[in-house]
């Protein structure tokens, strides 16, 4: 998950196509009434026609086609709750596979498509300024840890500390190994916070400062796909 | 004295593992537009002196100024005339591309989109990370992300910058550049430096006054070239004087050369003259 | 362990809004408590946990099998109110990584935020006599037993993945358990097989797997603070 995180950022600011010029915003908003739309379907052509568009942004925008790689990763837990549907008929469980998937695609465009102090920024103004700097630490700290963690287990590898004929020592040694991992975490994000504190960062000023203004192609936007996601279940 | 851009004295601190860090003896002074180097072996404490000036840590005793003003009480106020850059400049990476991070600083000053930009396209070009802009800062090199930190600490053009361990992790020709690009922010915007180090090599062709700390005692201030020359007081501190230093004052107590010179070229030049002048070849007769 | 990855799509509306009106209710009496100076303080150490939290559900570690989600050491190291904060945030993070739905993220962060605060009030206050390594097991076991039943029946409330027979919100007919009731408009439901006959004690061996492990980990990093930096663990911020 980490090294898909570290690929999903990079390409959030170095791809360039129509998804990635789009605000946060309204990106967000818009993603919000897909989901809606998702979670609304009924049927498992509701469901497919809402994945096709997905597919269709996915295929436009350029993202690379892994990114559905990790929509079926909730796929897998939506078995169960499938297999209940299936009792109904194999259309219906289906669907449920489909929502999911569905669903997990919109938010990893969403991702992929959106710097992260722009994503904050985004909902910046919906939750407490603590919730939005713990978003944006952790996002940024989570990389930093990473990288220690990579090097820990590389360190300690070399140092013969994973051995399969000694179980237990392994076990001790990854312990130890977490322990030293959350010391060491805990003191990197201090000093985060007091280097972001000396270079003026506040929430409102950083990260409401990302959030561009609306224009009428967005608001467009935003009332397109209220239409679509009507339409597809009405008609769907 | 008026007008200082850092006053500290007699400084104490004790960490919440009980580990007392102090800087006291000489008075630790920096003036506008002068290039200070603070020196001492691993673990003196000086990373400690440096969290002091920018008002990240409460002195237990003395006294610690900034411009004039007591950093921890107005700290949103001074940090705005300090830029940083820390020995991890991981820990200090805030944008998701190169140019949000150097930016960074110009946004929080709520400064006009457009002289952000030709301010940071300046600045990068500077230290020649131009190409770098539009790339992720945390997958770069070290050497290429010192820079970046660099670039983001200068933007804003404070009036001091701080820089600790600066040339750790970076090749020679990193230093180098590091060291003319400090050399310029000096001369031409007036800006005063403090950097610490353990590498007394770079020192005196980047700094006008070196202070040396050893087990919670400023012990020596003085130009590099009289700090450099007291060997045996710099190496009970932890410290060795640089090489051409060194070799310098075995050539001058050989009568070779006049005086004792802090850098290569120094060095080569006066080696140089001796040739001309007849004093080598006078003594190998 | 309790942090379950529901899909967008299975959770009925209503359970959903409703926990995340839940979820965010606590969030606000979270905020309030935490006052405004030690939270300022508090923020390197909630990241730190969020951080932490996210990594190790993502990354494999060493011999280990299973993902660990540190919940009840957050709540011990970093307190209720702040732990509950730190849950919320890694659950927003990972709803957008496939990990949880967007829409269970109000559930997940009411089941590991309780996780955070059983956690916390069984080490620091209810078993606060016991000695330190059966302290932190004993929290983490009973945390973890506690929230996961509480998951559990969730889920199977909400979802009917207990129940024979569904009624689908697209039926136009009603499900019939048995088929001698079965009217004309009537289908008869096949009994529901959840994972076959030894699906529940597959489960179980699962979830009394994880809990050993979650709990075992809690206590090898917790002796290990112990030794290296003991002032994390002492520090209550439970008022």
């Amino acid at each position: 998950m980490s090294s898909r995180l570290a690929r999903i950022d990079h390409l959030a600011v170095s791809q360039c196509s129509f998804l990635h010029a789009l605000p946060a915003k309204p990106k967000l908003i818009a993603t919000l009434i897909l989901l809606a739309g998702i979670v609304a379907t009924n049927n498992l052509r509701q469901g497919m026609m809402l994945s096709c568009l997905l597919l269709g942004l996915l295929f436009f925008s350029r993202l690379p086609l892994w990114l559905f790689g990790i929509a079926f990763y909730p796929a897998f837990f939506s078995l169960p709750f499938a297999l209940v549907k299936l009792s109904v008929s194999p259309a219906a469980a289906t669907a449920v596979i489909c929502k999911a998937v569905s669903a997990a695609l919109l938010l990893t465009l969403l991702l992929a498509s959106t710097p992260f102090p722009q994503l904050f920024g985004a909902g910046a103004k919906l939750l407490p300024n603590l919730v939005t700097d713990a978003l944006f630490f952790s996002y940024r700290l989570f990389f930093i840890i990473l990288e220690s963690l990579e090097r820990l287990l590389l360190s300690l590898r070399q140092r013969g500390a994973f051995a399969r004929s000694n179980f237990a020592w392994s076990n001790w040694v990854t312990l130890h190994a977490l322990g030293y991992l959350m010391v060491n975490t805990l003191a990197v994000s201090q000093r985060l916070d007091q280097n972001y504190r000396l270079r003026g960062y506040q929430t409102s000023v950083y990260l409401g400062a990302t959030s561009a203004a609306w224009r009428v192609a967005d608001l467009a936007l935003v009332a397109a796909l209220l239409v679509v996601v009507g339409g597809v279940l009405r008609f769907g | 004295m008026a007008n200082l851009v850092v006053e500290l004295k007699g400084l104490s601190y004790t960490y919440p593992d009980q580990t007392v860090v102090k800087a006291e003896g000489i008075p630790f002074l920096v003036q506008p537009n002068q290039k200070v180097a603070l020196v001492g072996a691993t673990g003196t404490g000086k990373t400690t002196l440096l969290q002091h000036i920018l008002g990240l840590l409460r002195p237990a005793s003395g006294q610690v100024r900034v411009l004039g003003r007591d950093p921890v009480k107005a700290f949103n106020d001074v940090r705005w005339q300090i830029g940083f850059v820390s020995q991890n400049p991981d820990e200090q990476i805030i944008g998701p591309t190169v140019f949000d991070d150097i930016a960074f600083g110009l946004r929080a000053r709520r400064v006009p989109l457009l002289q952000i930009e030709e301010r940071v396209e300046a600045v990068a070009q500077e230290l020649g990370i131009s190409n770098l802009l539009a790339k992720v800062p945390h997958h770069l090199s070290g050497g290429q992300k010192q820079k970046v930190a660099l670039a983001g600490a200068v933007v804003a053009c404070p009036q001091l910058l701080v820089l600790d361990e600066p040339f750790s992790g970076l090749d020679a020709c990193c230093k180098r550049e590091l060291v003319r690009f400090i050399g310029r922010l000096n001369q031409e915007l007036g800006m005063a430096v403090i950097l610490s180090t353990h590498d007394l090599e770079l020192v005196p062709d980047i700094a006008d006054l070196v202070y040396v700390l050893h087990r919670g005692q400023l012990i020596m201030a003085g130009s590099p070239a009289e700090v450099f020359t007291c060997v045996d007081e710099l190496r009970t501190a932890g410290l060795e004087p640089p090489a051409v230093v060194q070799l310098g004052m075995q050539l001058v107590g050989l009568g070779l050369i006049p005086e004792v010179p802090l850098s290569l070229q120094a060095g080569i030049e006066l080696l140089q003259k001796a040739t001309s002048d007849g004093t080598v070849t006078s003594l190998l007769v | 362990m309790s942090h379950i990855h529901l899909p967008d799509g299975v959770l009925p509306v209503g359970w959903w809004l409703l926990a995340y009106i839940a979820a965010f209710i606590w969030l606000a009496v979270a905020l309030r408590q935490a006052e405004a100076e030690r939270v300022r303080r508090k923020l390197p150490f909630l990241a730190a946990m969020s951080a932490l939290m996210l990594l190790t559900m993502g990354v494999p570690l060493g011999p280990l099998p299973v993902h660990l989600n540190l919940a009840v050491l957050t709540g011990i190291v970093v307190g209720p109110w702040l732990g509950f904060v730190a849950v919320f945030v890694v659950n927003i993070m990972l709803s957008f990584l496939g990990h949880g739905g967007l829409t269970a993220v109000g559930i997940n962060t009411l089941l590991t935020g309780l996780e955070v605060v059983l956690g916390w009030w069984f080490y620091h206050r209810l078993l606060l006599p016991w000695r330190l390594n059966w302290r932190a097991i004993t929290a983490t076991g009973l945390a973890l037993l506690l929230t996961s039943a509480l998951a559990l029946s969730v889920v199977g409330l909400s979802t009917g993945i207990f129940e024979l027979g569904w009624h689908g919100p697209d039926a136009d007919h009603d499900v019939a358990i048995e088929p001698a009731t079965a009217g004309e408009n009537e289908i008869i439901a096949a009994p529901v097989e959840f994972l076959g006959l030894s699906g529940i004690t597959a489960f179980g061996l699962i979830l009394i797997l994880g809990l050993a492990v979650e709990a075992l980990a809690t206590w090898g990093i917790i002796g290990y603070l112990q030794k290296v930096k003991p002032e994390l663990l002492l520090e209550d911020t439970g008022t």
